[in-house]
């Protein structure tokens, strides 16, 4: 999971694989703003097949927040 | 359902400017007003006054926070969005979003024009469009294929008179 949220982030934001981590702040990203940020949850539901709440996506500070909410939708949809 | 294309929705810094550059091309403002939502102010510029012509929109931020003042500072003056008139706003969004595409607004919001409710919805990279869904108290529009509230105000003009 962690490894297809943070190849979408950096496909998106065209920059390195090795510069996205769990712990990167979505703010301190160069290039991110609220179109990034639609473009990677676009990019990621569609890769992932799942839907995430929208305002828990807009409340996520790092990258490894969004892994943890995408992990638990597809956990919640298993289900 | 889409009824049709209500405007193209354009950024500017310089509401005055821009307005006189719609003015010399040939367009005339017919409406004027605040989308305090978004902190936006608006003014609409049409070839005719049919509210059903096809409408440029000038959209200006008016405080620090309005919702556009990043697009405006990182790509400057410009196409914004293209808007299109629906006949139910929610249902229209519920359709966009399963369909993949991301809601800006997680419930309509009130327009700049009266009687008008609007929603954004981001289409993609491949495009960058933003799409405004603008459902109107009293449609603009009639439906595609439908009969315009005009021809059955004719029929019925008509009838009264055998």
């Amino acid at each position: 999971m962690g490894e297809a949220v943070i190849g979408v982030l950096a496909d998106v934001l065209d920059t390195e694989i090795a510069a996205v981590t769990p712990d990167t702040e979505f703010s301190s990203l160069e290039d991110w703003d609220s179109m990034a940020a639609l473009e990677v949850l676009m990019q990621l539901e569609s890769e992932l097949q799942l839907q995430l709440n929208l305002r828990n996506y807009n409340e996520l500070r790092t990258v490894g927040d969004l892994i943890g909410l995408a992990e638990a939708e597809l956990a919640g949809s298993d289900s | 359902m889409i009824l049709g294309v209500d405007h193209v929705g354009v950024l500017t810094s310089d509401l005055a400017k821009a307005g006189r550059h719609l003015d010399s091309v040939g367009l005339v403002k017919t409406e004027e007003g605040t989308a305090e939502a978004y902190g936006v102010a608006c003014e609409f510029y049409q070839l005719t006054d049919d509210p059903a012509a096809f409408a440029v929109e000038l959209v200006a931020p008016v405080r620090e926070d309005a919702v556009v003042n990043g697009r405006l500072k990182k790509n400057g003056p410009g196409p914004y969005h293209i808007a299109l008139e629906v006949d139910d706003i929610e249902a229209e969004l519920l359709r966009l979003r399963a369909s993949g595409f991301m809601p800006l607004d997680n419930v309509p919001c009130a327009g700049a024009r009266d009687g008008m409710r609007v929603a954004f919805v981001y289409l993609g990279k491949a495009t960058g469009l933003l799409i405004e869904l603008v459902q109107y108290d009293v449609p603009r529009r009639p439906p595609p294929g439908g009969a315009s509230p005009c021809a059955r105000h004719d029929q019925v003009a008509s009838l009264a008179h055998e």
